[in-house]
């Protein structure tokens, strides 16, 4: 459902107007989503949904509490209003607690594009139907997922403040396999205007890789050269944001924590040739112009020639470290080379091409060291060409070594990991050092 | 049942629309959480969910739509909806929908509970997740985060087949996280608590020893700072249900879904390698591995009186002396296999969710010898004991899985001889439960997930594995550490 700026503003001022909180802070999310799904050759599920969600967060000096509700009709509203302030006044008090934020300057330009968030079911069974038919010709089997959504985030509360923006977003992703089971190929996408999404290539993509990935060969586990196409990167790089917060690094439980004390900023921690930032006003990337609590979300570098720039400092810990306020990264970009992925292969001798990563999980978040598998697609590549299929892998290695090592890089491109296929990241193909310790015979 | 006449109506609508069959559900969600770390309360939130979603077969073909606005005129709208959906989606139907026959039923059922969480009130929440904080902090540990998290579903469902059934369903997530950190050396290590996600009443967090556990948790987590860096090899694994319930979901609950099996999930999650050529014949463990699946177990999470397609739940054999023999089903599926009735795994995570299969409670039959955990480690000469969910990683057709303990220690010669570090176990699941030699009768406990995934779009599932101690022999450890 979509909610325009005066009705989310009205709905938000109703709300304060029932609050006797101290303070009172309300969030709207309101969406829709419709899809399309489809595998074994055939639509198995479609849905087309829409929700508002309205999150009260009331506060009694450093007491305080958050309801939220589905339903704003005054009744709702109250009672929400209501649960909000008697878990307010249940709460101990907090010593971090923050006042609100408020009113705030927003960049206004926005991202939302009308005929991408409610793009009709002719559009998506379209996308399905282009994929059933090239399957069926190729005698393949086909599975995947497209969906169009819009969202409407708004924020208000009684120091001032009033946020409101739309993002629209289209999504495909698309599994090819053989009809005897033996390979297995994938592609997909995240966008934000339907212009960008170009559904028969990536079908094409996943075909083709289907068919080339049939009978793969084993070789041993060890470190190899490798080439990580974007979207296996960009999962390795997901997990490396998950330790940016200076607080865990201050308190000594983050890789960007110093031996002895402190953070690691200002150290080299990868390769020279990394450089990682946030951009939310990226075009490739785009994302909203403020962030849940409602700071204007900016431009920000993490990674700088391989060396720490910036970590993220919430509002209290920015205050007691006498830091900046530095938001969660909202997106990702990391700088990449020239070339595509077919020129990283022409260049490489000996190595393996990795399509992507599936299944990762913190071995040690210490050295954020990972496990996970190679899936839809690995490949030997010898004397710059694609030799053969291989048997899949399992991996235990770091994004900080796969960084370190890098010696060449596509241009950068936007993509979908398999574990960060909802957040926004930019990355190129690389090719570095990768460690597999295991074999998998899933195909 | 308080919204009957709704129910009834949408009904109505989608047989006059032209459906030939309609199930309806309005629901309520309740959520609850607590966050806590040290002396504060980070985060107390109350969520609440309303909606109805509606499902309609239309020559075979499914349609589904849902609103969170419940009233006369939308519930037409939305039934109409999910029939025109259905039509749409008609040309591109391979085989029609036949689902398995069900009897109609007029039924209440909730989860059975002395003390609703909702009821409980929030401070002494609060006070018991400060208490564990602190209980920790005074033994050594320099953090400790800990929370609740409570739902309860009040879920109303008709359907053309003449059901009317209307459940409550309550369940819940404690816990809490110790970490101990070693400034000088660079070093932090975490303990994670042993308590699992249950589908009971209050009463049960109330009779849980949190702060003893949260004491020796950080007592483990400073002692894992120093421990042992394991030797890589094949040891003999005894697994306590703390870390083994999660083997069991991964290896065995996900790879005996129907509709993994059959390439529903390919996209996502991925297939399986039990297809159904092996069902009946598949040798997956060793003759003493039973496995069984129900959605009927006291105090599972996956537990309630009738799935989203209006089936009773109940008991069945998923893998009997070590042979597969059955998978997870719902109604839609009962045929793909020949089945005459399906096993009641059909669920929705929420009104605007369609349901599909998700796992039920499935667990190992404990061990028909009189065996406890003390006298299997008695009887291990050069073994190690895990316990507690770490890391866990397993690959799209549920081959080649590595998983990682809260705790791991060392048994030499019939004795615990201190924690060791850095291991993980990494298998290939039908060598791994074919190499199961001993399963304990005493001991047996659920352990569960709270939020497993799978879908899409994606969904939540809450489902337990109850098991007793086994040991494997022979299983390959890894050693992870690796300094950057």
């Amino acid at each position: 459902m979509s909610l325009t700026r005066d009705e989310a503003r009205d709905i938000i001022r109703r709300t304060l107007e029932l609050s006797k909180a101290g303070e009172t802070a309300v969030s709207i999310e309101a969406s829709r989503e419709a899809n399309l799904r489809y595998a074994n050759n055939e639509v198995s599920t479609s849905g087309d949904v829409s929700d508002v969600v309205i999150t009260v967060q009331a506060s009694f000096g450093k007491r305080s509490g958050a309801a939220s509700i589905n339903q704003f009709d005054t009744d709702s509203l109250t009672r929400v209003v209501r649960r909000a302030e008697e878990t307010a006044r249940l709460a101990p008090e907090d010593p971090e607690a923050m006042p609100l934020l408020g009113e705030q300057k927003y960049d206004d330009r926005t991202i939302y594009d009308e005929a991408t968030a409610n793009a009709a079911p002719e559009f998506r069974a379209g996308v399905a139907g282009h994929a059933l038919q090239l399957a069926k010709k190729g005698n393949l089997v086909a599975a995947g997922f497209i969906t169009n959504s819009g969202t409407v985030t708004a924020l208000g509360n009684s120091a001032g403040l009033f946020a409101y923006d739309r993002l629209s977003r289209a999504t495909f992703s698309n599994t090819v396999r053989t009809r005897e089971g033996s390979g297995s190929g994938w592609a997909g996408t995240n966008v934000d205007r339907l212009q960008q999404m170009n559904a028969p290539a990536l079908v094409a993509a996943a075909a083709e890789k289907a068919v080339l990935s049939r009978n793969p060969r084993a070789i041993d586990p060890g470190t190899y050269t490798v080439i990580l196409e974007p979207a296996a990167l960009a999962d390795l790089l997901f997990f490396l944001t998950f330790q940016l917060d200076a607080r865990s690094a201050d308190e000594g439980r983050s890789f960007f924590a110093k031996k002895g004390g402190g953070t690691k900023l200002g150290e080299k921690v990868v390769s020279e040739r990394v450089t990682i930032w946030t951009d939310p006003a990226d075009t490739r990337a785009p994302q909203r112009v403020f962030t849940g609590e409602g700071l204007p979300t900016r431009r920000m570098t993490w990674i700088e020639n391989g060396v720490l720039k910036n970590l993220v400092y919430s509002r209290y810990w920015a205050q007691k470290m006498k830091a900046e306020p530095a938001p969660s990264p909202v997106n990702l970009v990391m700088k990449g080379g020239s070339g595509s992925v077919a020129d990283l292969v022409r260049g490489t001798k000996n190595g393996v091409l990795v399509t992507r990563l599936w299944y990762i999980r913190y071995l040690d978040p210490q050295n954020i060291l990972l496990t996970g598998l190679t899936r839809d697609g690995v490949f030997k590549v010898e004397n710059g060409r694609i030799r053969r299929a291989l048997r899949n892998f399992r991996f235990n290695d770091s994004p900080v070594s796969v960084l370190s090592k890098i010696d060449a890089m596509s241009r950068e491109v936007r993509t979908r990991g398999s574990q960060s296929e909802d957040f926004s990241i930019v990355c190129p193909a690389v090719r570095t050092q990768f460690t597999f310790s295991s074999l998998s015979d899933a195909i | 049942m308080q919204d009957r006449e709704l129910l009834m109506r949408a009904i109505e609508t989608a047989k006059q629309k032209g459906a030939s069959y309609a199930d309806v559900r309005v629901n309520r969600y309740l959520r609850q959480s607590i966050n806590t770390r040290e002396k504060r309360v980070t985060s107390i939130t109350n969520r609440e969910s309303f909606g109805t979603g509606i499902r309609v077969l239309v020559d075979g073909t499914w349609g589904f739509a849902a609103s969170r606005e419940v009233s006369p005129a939308e519930v037409d709208r939305v039934a109409a909806q999910a029939v025109a959906i259905a039509r749409a989606n008609r040309a591109a139907q391979g085989k029609p929908v036949v689902l398995a026959p069900v009897e109609a039923y007029k039924d209440t059922w909730q989860t059975p509970v002395t003390k609703d969480p909702f009821r409980v009130p929030t401070e002494r929440k609060v006070d018991l997740l400060l208490a564990i904080n602190a209980a920790a902090l005074k033994n050594g540990a320099a953090f400790c985060t800990s929370y609740l998290h409570f739902v309860k579903e009040e879920k109303q469902f008709a359907s053309t087949e003449g059901s009317e059934i209307e459940q409550i369903i309550i369940r819940q997530m404690p816990g809490f996280t110790v970490t101990a950190v070693d400034r000088k050396a660079g070093k932090f290590k975490t303990r994670n608590s042993l308590a699992e996600p249950i589908g009971t009443g209050y009463e049960w967090i109330e009779s849980y020893p949190w702060l003893e556990e949260a004491a020796t948790a950080a007592e483990q987590a400073v002692r894992k700072l120093s421990a042992k860096s394991v030797e890589p090899g094949k040891y003999d694994l005894i697994l306590a249900p703390s870390n083994l319930w999660l083997t069991i979901h991964e290896s065995v609950g996900h790879p005996t879904e129907l509709d993994r099996a059959m390439g529903y999930e390919a996209n996502f999650a991925g297939t399986s390698f039990l297809t159904p050529d092996k069902l009946g014949k598949f040798k997956f463990g060793s003759d003493i591995v039973n496995f069984f699946a129900d959605r009927t177990q006291p105090m599972a999470l996956a537990t309630l009186g009738y799935d989203d397609d209006g089936v009773p739940t109940h008991e069945w054999d998923i893998v009997r002396k070590g042979i597969f023999v059955d998978y997870q089903t719902t109604r839609e599926q009962a045929a793909w296999i020949g089945k005459e009735s399906s096993h009641a795994c059909s669920h929705a995570d929420s009104w605007g969710s369609v349901p599909f299969q998700r796992m039920p409670n499935l667990s190992l039959r404990p061990g028909e010898e009189k065996l406890t955990l003390e006298e299997l480690i008695a009887g291990t000469k050069r073994g190690i004991l895990g316990e507690g969910r770490s890391s866990y990683s397993i690959d799209q057709q549920r081959y080649n899985f590595q998983f990682s303990a809260q705790l791991f220690w060392e048994i030499r010669d019939g004795r615990i001889a201190g924690l060791i570090e850095d291991a993980a176990y990494q298998a290939i699941t039908p060598e791994f439960w074919g190499s199961c030699d001993r399963i304990c009768s005493d001991g047996y406990a659920l352990g569960g997930s709270f939020y497993d995934g799978k879908g899409e779009p994606g969904q939540a599932n809450a489902v337990s594995h109850g098991c007793a101690p086994a040991r494997f022999r022979n299983v390959n450890i890894i050693n992870t550490a690796r300094s950057m």
